[in-house]
């Protein structure tokens, strides 16, 4: 009996001191909350304001209990909320939505170039600051005005939120365009490291239309649609300059991602079409007496699948394509180099491989990247050829 | 008293009986007159006892003059001329009588030489050997017990031909006496659990015994705990099984239903068609009453978990999707979870007790309630018929009847933990859960062994079914390392 008690007993004072729990006043249904799938940021350094948008989830565009939706429901809501920091704007959202604002499943953070330009350093620390703050969201910085690109529907996908999620999926699967470490936590990690880093920028094409019907009753998807065209490059929290979309190739090449990549190129006097795919990538540094030697071995695999211009034929016509497609590549890569150098951005991570092989120290690590010889070393294996043996001429 | 003690007949024996059960309109006292010998009293319930066959007995008695000739003398030795495989009785002669008479005999007396004839004349008005309803398979034999005990034990007998089975026999009941035979294989069941089985029926002091529960009530290890420590099944090839396994069985008149113990926590997921398939059906089949059971369990509470403090747990697309099916819903989720769980609850209690022809129409309003007219009103979510119907459907799963009510009971509590504490509060519960279910015992035996305490040889039958030549010959399982004070 005595047993029995001190059990109730400990059970009533764990009932009790349940009420204390913070999860207990928590509660939130979820027809009270705002899912918002986009933000977008905006800093105007001039008047120190800060611009942040909510894209905000229309619930009832979807299968309702009070039944299907119309073609002309809005999928999604976009709220504007201004201040002198980032914790002043989004307290001030409230002043226009009415419902909690749930950051938690947002699919991207699009910051204007202005912004961007203007450092990202306090935005960082506002999500991080955040107890339920979340960084694995992809980065963008918008090349047109961020008002055109929030305030605009897609074609295809209802939230434009799923148009830009799916369209960088597509893009790190089948392109070079894009790589993986576009995430809000990467920038930090990479800003934090005193590393260079690039995100893609996204730009709007046609008119802006804030009207689903306009997007939904056009043939031309040109009218209102968004794509990525470069790349920001961005160096302790500022974007300071971009890369053109072939430049993000050779970038996201040398950054060692394993994604595919589709160019034409000149081979044998004329322009061919190659598929080529990142296998392996490693860096190797040499001491000589004069400067640093930064050897990059880059191992591709060819496929001529798109090869509609030329077919090689023979073991010694591949070896040739090979022999070829190396030369172009490797002359490719060198005048991205040369390009970065010229810019002072140690994209390909030098300085860092070379104090890692005490080659260089904190202090002269920009200097010591800079003077470093980097030498490219390309090997690329015809892996796979098309479904013909040879072109309908 | 001793054994050769003789007691005299009372010399008003027929108005003392008469008395005794008070005066009642189907007793019938026929007086029997052989040649010139004295009468003989014949007494019995016309409602208990087959009228036709005490007539042939007695034509049998007058043709062959069986009663003139005298008993043989071990009967003549106590006073009785003995027809039935009953034990001798050396008590009051009214009583005696009155109890025979009640179970359904005949008694004819010979007040002058002091002797008593029982024949067995009880109404055949038990029911035929049929399926149990609740214990239904595809493969295997389709026997159930009935009412009848000597019925069941001829079952049990007839499956288990061995000298070593036991039955002992006790009347339980005050008002009832009912009669409770407790079975056992001698040469398997641990001495001590038989002793413990025997201890705790005899310690049973209770006026009335109409069903099986009755008794498990008073012989469970814990009363509150919503986890029976002992099973139930009207299967004679599952009890036969059980007895193989050493375990021991409690028959009662009057009810289908045989107890079982010791039992763990695992065997409640085990069905006899387990080892009448193959085993990696069988081992398939388990993992889908497991998964049912924390199914039918957490699920609801999950749900409101998730969807009123989580959020962020739930995938982007359902989340929208959840979202907009919560638009215009008066209530909050905990509400509509323990709402709908209510009704369903009702329906279903409301189906077994309704006549089948009305059954039908039953289903009907429970569908449209608890579906689409629901949603429609904007009463509740789609989202949440289709919880409460996983809930339901999955709460049948489990092959031991009984062990469904301890789900729904969990699951309630569940609901309520998660609906005022969130996950906290189904961690919580479940940690309490576990803790719970590590402390109880049945019969001596730890729960959830073989898992906690761990007996490596018992997995072979528990979340997986080897196939039967891996199994534990013996069959003893985890009884052979259990001690018994």
């Amino acid at each position: 009996m005595a047993r029995h008690r001190k059990t109730w007993s400990l059970v009533a004072v764990t009932v009790c001191l349940s009420i204390v729990l913070t999860s207990c006043w928590d509660k939130l249904e979820m027809d009270e909350l705002a899912l918002v799938s986009l933000i977008g940021i905006d800093i105007d350094p001039e008047r120190e304001i800060t611009t942040v948008y909510y894209q905000v989830i229309n619930p009832l565009s979807s299968a309702t209990t009070q039944g299907t939706p119309g073609p002309d429901e809005a999928p999604v809501f976009t709220y504007q909320a201004i201040g002198k920091s980032f914790g002043e704007a989004r307290m001030n959202i409230y002043k226009s939505l009415s419902r909690q604002l749930f950051v938690a499943h947002h699919q991207a953070i699009i910051v204007s170039k202005r912004a961007a330009k203007a450092g990202l350093r306090d935005l960082v620390n506002f999500v991080e600051m955040l107890p339920n703050s979340r960084t694995s969201t992809p980065l963008l910085v918008a090349d047109a005005p961020l008002v055109q690109v929030m305030y605009s529907f897609t074609p295809l996908e209802r939230l434009p939120s799923d148009a830009v999620d799916a369209r960088l999926d597509l893009l790190r699967k089948n392109t070079l365009f894009v790589g993986k470490q576009i995430e809000l936590k990467h920038f930090i990690e990479r800003m934090e490291r005193k590393t260079m880093t690039v995100h893609p920028m996204i730009s709007q094409t046609g008119t802006a239309s804030g009207n689903i019907s306009d997007t939904s009753s056009n043939i031309d998807a040109r009218q209102t649609n968004i794509f990525f065209n470069q790349g920001a490059v961005f160096r302790d929290y500022r974007m300071v300059g971009s890369l053109t979309a072939q430049q993000m190739v050779w970038y996201y090449l040398l950054e060692g991602e394993k994604g595919r990549h589709t160019f034409r190129m000149p081979i044998g006097g004329k322009p061919v079409t190659i598929l080529f795919k990142s296998v392996r990538i490693k860096k190797k540094v040499e001491r000589s007496p004069e400067k640093p030697v930064v050897k990059i071995f880059l191992d591709l695999e060819l496929n001529s699948v798109f090869s509609e211009e030329h077919v090689p034929q023979t073991l010694v016509q591949a070896r040739r394509f090979e022999d070829a497609v190396d030369r172009g590549i490797r002359k490719e890569l060198h005048s991205f180099y040369e390009m970065t150098k010229k810019r002072n951005w140690d994209l390909l991570r030098i300085g860092d491989l070379l104090l890692k092989h005490g080659l260089a120290t904190p202090e002269n690590i920009d200097t010591a990247a800079k003077e470093a010889k980097v030498e490219f070393y390309v090997h690329a294996k015809l892996g796979q050829t098309g479904g013909m043996k040879q072109i309908y001429q | 008293m001793s054994r050769n003690d003789r007691h005299h007949v009372p010399p008003d024996l027929i108005q003392l009986v008469q008395r005794q059960l008070g005066f009642p309109p189907d007793l019938v006292i026929r007086t029997l007159q052989f040649w010139e010998g004295p009468p003989l009293q014949c007494m019995y319930l016309d409602t208990m006892a087959d009228e036709n066959a005490v007539d042939h007995y007695i034509q049998n008695m007058l043709s062959e003059g069986k009663l003139m000739e005298g008993a043989p003398a071990e009967a003549e030795e106590h006073g009785y001329i003995r027809e039935l495989p009953f034990s001798s009785f050396h008590g009051d002669w009214v009583r005696h009588l009155v109890d025979a008479m009640l179970e359904g005999q005949c008694v004819i007396v010979d007040t002058n030489n002091e002797r008593v004839c029982f024949l067995n004349a009880v109404s055949p008005i038990d029911r035929q050997t049929e399926e149990p309803k609740s214990e239904t398979i595809v493969r295997g034999p389709h026997e159930g017990f009935t009412e009848n005990i000597q019925a069941n034990i001829s079952l049990v007998r007839k499956r288990l031909k061995n000298p070593c089975l036991r039955f002992e026999k006790m009347q339980i009941g005050k008002q009832t006496r009912t009669t409770v035979m407790l079975a056992y294989l001698e040469n398997l069941a641990p001495d001590g659990l038989v002793q413990e089985a025997r201890r705790r029926l005899k310690a049973i002091r209770t006026e009335s015994v109409l069903e099986s529960a009755y008794i498990e009530e008073y012989v469970q290890d814990r009363t509150w705990s919503p986890f029976s420590t002992l099973t139930n099944t009207e299967r004679p090839d599952v009890l036969a099984a059980q007895l193989l396994e050493g375990k021991i069985a409690i028959l009662i008149d009057g009810s289908p239903g045989a107890l079982l113990a010791p039992v763990t926590f695992w065997e409640f997921f085990n069905s006899p068609e387990d080892y009448y398939q193959r085993a990696d059906i069988a081992t398939f089949i388990r993992w889908i009453r497991l998964i049912s059971f924390f199914t039918a369990v957490f699920v609801p509470s999950l749900y409101v978990a998730a969807t009123t403090f989580h959020q962020e747990l739930i995938p982007p697309r359902l989340l929208i999707s959840l979202s907009a099916q919560r638009e215009g819903v008066p209530f909050p989720a905990l509400f509509e979870v323990l709402l709908m769980e209510v009704v369903f609850e009702i329906i279903r209690e409301a189906g077994l007790r309704m006549p089948r022809a009305i059954g039908q129409a039953l289903s009907i309003v429970g569908a449209i309630v608890l579906g689409q007219a629901a949603v429609e009103a904007g009463l509740i979510s789609a989202a949440i018929v289709i919880v409460v119907s996983i809930t339901g459907i999955t709460n049948f799963v489990v092959p031991v009847y009984s062990f469904g009510t301890t789900q729904r009971l969990l699951r309630f509590s569940f609901i309520l933990l998660a609906g005022f504490m969130g996950l906290f509060g189904v961690l919580c519960g479940t940690l309490f859960l576990a803790a719970h279910l590590v402390t109880l015992k049945s019969f001596g035996v730890p729960y959830l062994t073989p898992i906690s305490p761990t007996r490596k040889h018992g997995w072979k039958d528990v979340l997986v079914r080897l196939p039967r030549p891996h199994l534990d010959q013996t069959g003893l399982g985890y009884l052979r390392k259990t001690k018994y004070k």
